[in-house]
Formats: C-alpha cells, structure tokens, sequence
C-alpha cells in the first residue's frame, strides 16, 4: 500500500478507480486533409462547444451560480470576428483545424498579454482555454462519458471551468496536485461537498484501474491497496452513509436537550458558492462566513459591486437567519500578492486582521460600504477578526461613520443598526471583554486561534503537538470568563472554532450561556443530533474549571 | 456618420462583461461602429478588440458609427454604455 499525505478540502471517504485529468494537450505537426474537410471539422468543434457553454451557462443560471457569466464571455471568444478570421486565413494557408486553433488563439492573446493590465492577461488565458478544448474535441476526448464509472479525479492543473464541465455525479473524490486548498477551484469543491485533498510536492502514481481509496478525513490518499483494506474502508463508507441517512431527520428538527434547553447551530462558510449545501442541512444561521476568499480569488481588490452582490446573495438566500461575515482577515497564513504584505519572522503574532485596517482603509471601507449596503437584504451581521486593544474597535467605529455617511452622499439606503460584532481570538480581546461591550452588539469565539495564543502552541507544528490540547483547561476557564462578562452585559455570543463540535462540552457551553455554536457545515446535523442526546441537569460546571 | 463621445464612469472598466454586451449590441446593426480610446482604433464588432482598449475609469472613449441604420444603433449603443461603463 502506498500512501499520500496531504492537506483536507472536505472530508470524507472514496472508494474508486482514477482517473488522471490534465488540461494541457499535445499537438503534432499534423497534415492538413484539405481546406473544406478541415474547415468543417473546425466549425463541427466550434458548434459543440458553444452548445456544451450554453448548456453550462444555462445551468449556472438556474444554480444560482456567479460563475454563470463566464460561459457567455467564452461563446463572446468563440464568435469573436478577430478570431475567426484568423482561423479562416489559417485554413486557406493550407494549416490544418488544429493548428489554425492554436496559431490564431496565439496571436489573439498577444493582443492582450502585451497590455499593462493583470484582468486582460487573465482573459488570454481564457483563450487558450477555450482553444484546449477545441482541439480536445477534435482529437476526441471530448467528455468524461467515455466513462461508465465514477472516479477519483487526480490532477496537477483544474481550473474552475475545467471542474464544472465534469458531471459532478461520476466524480467521487478529487486529488489536487501542488493546488493550493485555499485556491479558487478548491474552495468550489469544498462547496460541492466533493471528499478531496491537497498534495503539495507529490505525484500521484497508481496503476491503470486499481481500486483506490481516498481517505480525507484523514488527508491520506491510498494507492495498491490490499482486498482486505478495501472492505474495511467499504464497511466504514457504508456506516458513514447510514449514520448520514439518519442525521438528515434532524434538517428542519428545533432541537433541544433532554431537559429541555436549547443552544442555536450556525454554519461556517468560505464562500457564496456554499449558500446551497448550507440550506441542505437548514441551520440555524452562519456563525461565521470568512470574506477573505472574496480577496484570495481575485487579482486585485474586490470592488464594492462585487462584494455586494455576492453578500447579498448569501443574505437573502438566509431569508432573516442571522449571517455573520467576518471583515477580511489577511495575513498569518492567509497572503495575497496584491496587498504587498512583507515577510515577517512571526506572522501570527505579526501584521494580520483589523491591524491591517490602518494601512488598507480604503479597502477596509468599501467592504463596509458593500456590507451595509446588503444589510436591507436580510439579517446581515458584521464581524471584526483579531481585535486586541479599544484603539482598534475606536477605529473601526470612525471607518463606519466614514462608509455610512458616503453611502448617505449617494442616497444609498442601509441599515443603519446592522450588529457590529468582535471575534475573539486573542487573550487581550478576551481580557478586556467588559470594555469592548461598551461598543458592540455581539461576540464570537474563535478557538482555533485563541487556542493557540493560549497555549503558545503552533497547530501546524508536529513537535509540539503532543501538549496541544484543545479541551484545556486554560481555555475553558477563558470561555467561562467571557462568556459569564458578556452575558451579564447583555450581549450574545458564540463560538466558531472546532471546540463547537465537541460534544462533551455541550452541557459547559449551555451552561455558560453561549447562545450559538458555528460548526463546519458537515458537523451541522451531527450536532443537532447531540444537543437532543444531553442533559444539562446533572451537570456542574465546576467539573471542567 | 453619428459620433458620441463616452466618459468611463465604472471602476472596472471595459472588461470582459460590458465588452461582451457592447459588441451584442454592436452585432444587430449593419453600420460600422469603431470605437477609439487613446488613439486606439477597433471595431466594435470585435470582442476581443474591444477588450484591447484598455478602457479604464475616467477614460474618454469616441464611438463613430456609420451605415444605414445609425440612427437605431447611436441610440441603442448610448443606452448600453450609459448602463454598464
């Protein structure tokens, strides 16, 4: 058996045959076969992909997808005059369909590549997509119908439009080679709840129609893998899937304890593009929706419009459920190219969320202005990460004034009591919890940072991991300490790390009085399923301090 | 020949999406229809000309429209540009 470690996208287990899918394609030198036999094997291409966009453009549509748009501007390409004039020249110099595509599609990106300008360099690259995959229809691997199976997908290049062009229903896993889990087409798989991991540095080898298992749940993928391996991982796929069938009853269950109290479950979310499995399980609202994926994706800073559309989208799809968007939280181990963060000996104690808000505040107040703006839109709340002094939640109060009052100038209507919340991550934030409810309206504990600056403990670390331990004491007392502050103050507050899910301490958080638990979407159900599953009665709260 | 001339008031600029329905537009009238930016000349037909504009915020573009039917395309182009640029 051989095994590949790498990093979880979402967790899960596969059991299948893989299949290697590269986006790239070779390209002989081929013989034309005549100028009118090869013009219509070029137009017969064209027609197949325009149709196959439109399809998927249609599709989009009715999903609700933001990518939707995309597939118009490919059959825009597809039509576009330049292009197919340079095709035609091609074919009468006597260059077969293959080459006229790859010929024209070259001096076409040179129109764009040599501007200064980042958006139309990423557009050439949409020419050579399409182009890839003219000439794959032409060499006739076109689709994935070819095979009746389905399949873990391996790959070390899968854009966004590459992966919504595979019938989601044959893929069983997916293996990322040297993609990074925080990359754009990552992050939509995550949304697709597809099992999948990230290798970085490995190729996968494996031997044509091997059963193989992928193992996300513990980030491993399996290759030559022995029979008895395999019934044991389809024994456990099996059970996985009955416990699921089960949990799926607790969807629109109001659920409590057995002596009847009741704590809410919200959902985590990194992406619009998880609005539709967040309604599958029916939460009840997002604890946490981390906006600095919106920043991740893009190649420069999101505008305003941007963000409000895909803010609003997630707002109403909630319809009232409170959602929770935490403003940007850059830096540690989240880097963007295009905010020019210097390296630093110490990222997680260095130049990371609200501390960039100094330097970055007119991105920090365009973000506010497309906030505000989808506040009318449902029960939108905002959260500020890595607060750690009152000068800071001072500042983020002025950047608000700021983005209310130009959104006033241009007769923009918004709510104007929207809840501004802190996440509390750092032990200063937990410290000083009392003064910061003199200014906001709700709190959210996140453990897997606090955790960590608690325990002055990298996660990340293997040598250190022994002593990591997430169910510390230290941090329970902090919890306690908070949470007793901030209700007392009247104020609501949660918690969104992975301590949420841990059901032995269901009954200390209800008994701390935290009113909601953000989970990864996957633990949502499993969740609900254990609050009707514990009594708080017997319980003292000593017992864990 | 018609002529306007069309301040670019988006952040965005020409991209792919407005380029996409100005050269829609552009494709139902039988008049040619350049557009210039920077002394950049293209046809307005032509997507991925448009594009190559480089059209940015606070650029002045000039679109000369000429044919049979510039009257219809003048009008419909303006209201294009005026709801997406």
């Amino acid at each position: 058996m051989k095994k590949y470690a790498g990093k979880r996208i979402y967790e899960g287990i596969s059991i299948g045959k893989i299949i290697r899918y590269e986006s790239n394609v070779i390209i002989d030198n081929n013989k034309s076969l005549g100028y009118d036999k090869e013009k219509s094997i070029f137009i017969n291409a064209k027609e197949i992909l325009i149709k196959t966009y439109n399809d998927l453009y249609k599709k989009s549509v009715v999903e609700n997808n933001s990518q939707a748009e995309i597939f118009l501007t490919f059959i825009n390409i597809l039509e576009d005059y330049d292009f197919l004039d340079n095709i035609e020249e091609n074919l009468k110099k006597g260059f077969s369909a293959t080459n006229s595509i790859v010929n024209s599609s070259n001096s076409l990106q040179k129109m764009l590549i040599n501007i200064d300008n980042d958006y139309l360099k990423e557009r050439a690259k949409d020419i050579e997509e399409i182009s890839i995959k003219l000439i794959k229809i032409i060499q006739g691997d076109n689709n994935y119908n070819n095979f009746n199976e389905k399949f873990i997908l391996v790959t070390s290049n899968l854009s966004v439009v590459d992966f919504m062009t595979i019938p989601r229903e044959k893929i069983l896993g997916i293996v990322l080679e040297d993609i990074s889990p925080n990359s754009h087409v990552a992050i939509l798989i995550r949304s697709f709840g597809i099992p999948s991991i990230s290798l970085i540095n490995q190729k996968v080898n494996f031997i044509k129609n091997e059963l193989c298992v992928l193992d996300s749940t513990n980030s491993v993928l399996l290759t030559s893998v022995n029979n008895e391996n395999i019934s044991k991982y389809q024994s456990i796929l099996k059970d996985r899937q009955l416990k699921l069938e089960k949990l799926i009853s607790y969807k629109d269950k109001d659920v409590q304890t057995i002596d009847n109290k009741k704590i809410k479950v919200y959902a985590n979310i990194s992406s619009s593009y998880e609005i539709d499995s967040v309604l599958d399980c029916n939460p009840d609202g997002i604890g946490l929706f981390r906006s600095e994926f919106i920043y991740l994706n893009a190649n420069k800073f999101p505008s305003e419009e941007e963000q409000f559309e895909i803010y609003k989208l997630c707002v109403s799809k909630m319809n009232n459920k409170p959602t929770i968007i935490r403003t940007f939280d850059i830096g540690a181990d989240k880097k963007i190219n295009y905010f020019n963060i210097p390296e630093e000996a110490n990222p997680f104690l260095g130049y990371r969320g609200v501390r960039l808000y100094y330097e970055f505040k007119d991105v920090f107040i365009t973000q506010l202005m497309a906030l505000y703006r989808a506040s009318i839109y449902g029960n939108l709340k905002v959260m500020i990460p890595m607060v750690s002094n009152m000068n800071e939640i001072k500042y983020v109060y002025k950047c608000i004034q700021e983005a209310k009052n130009n959104l006033i100038n241009r007769n923009i209507n918004f709510n104007e009591k929207m809840a501004i919340g802190v996440m509390i991550e750092t032990v200063s934030a937990a410290l000083i919890c009392d003064e910061l409810c003199e200014y906001v309206d709700f709190f959210s504990i996140g453990t897997n940072d606090l955790t960590q600056y608690v325990l002055a403990i990298d996660r990340e670390n293997s040598k250190v991991l022994n002593s990591y331990d997430h169910k510390s004491k230290a941090i329970l007392r902090l919890i306690y300490y908070i949470s007793s502050i901030v209700k007392s103050k009247g104020k609501e507050i949660g918690i969104c790390g992975e301590l949420a899910r841990e059901k032995e301490l269901l009954p200390f958080f209800i008994n701390c009085g935290i009113d909601e638990l953000s989970v990864s979407l996957s633990y949502v159900l499993e969740c609900k399923k254990n609050i009707t599953e514990i009594n708080t009665r017997y319980f003292e709260i000593k017992k864990y301090l | 020949m018609k002529v306007f001339r069309y301040l670019i008031q988006s952040d965005e600029g020409i991209h792919a999406r407005p380029a996409t329905k100005i050269v829609t537009c552009a494709k139902l009238f039988t008049s040619n229809i350049t557009i210039i930016n920077n002394n950049k000349e293209v046809d307005g037909k032509r997507m991925i000309a448009v594009m190559s504009l480089n059209g940015k915020k606070d650029d002045e573009l000039e679109i000369r429209i000429q044919g049979e039917d510039e009257d219809e395309a003048f009008d419909a182009l303006l209201k294009v540009f005026k709801e997406i640029l």
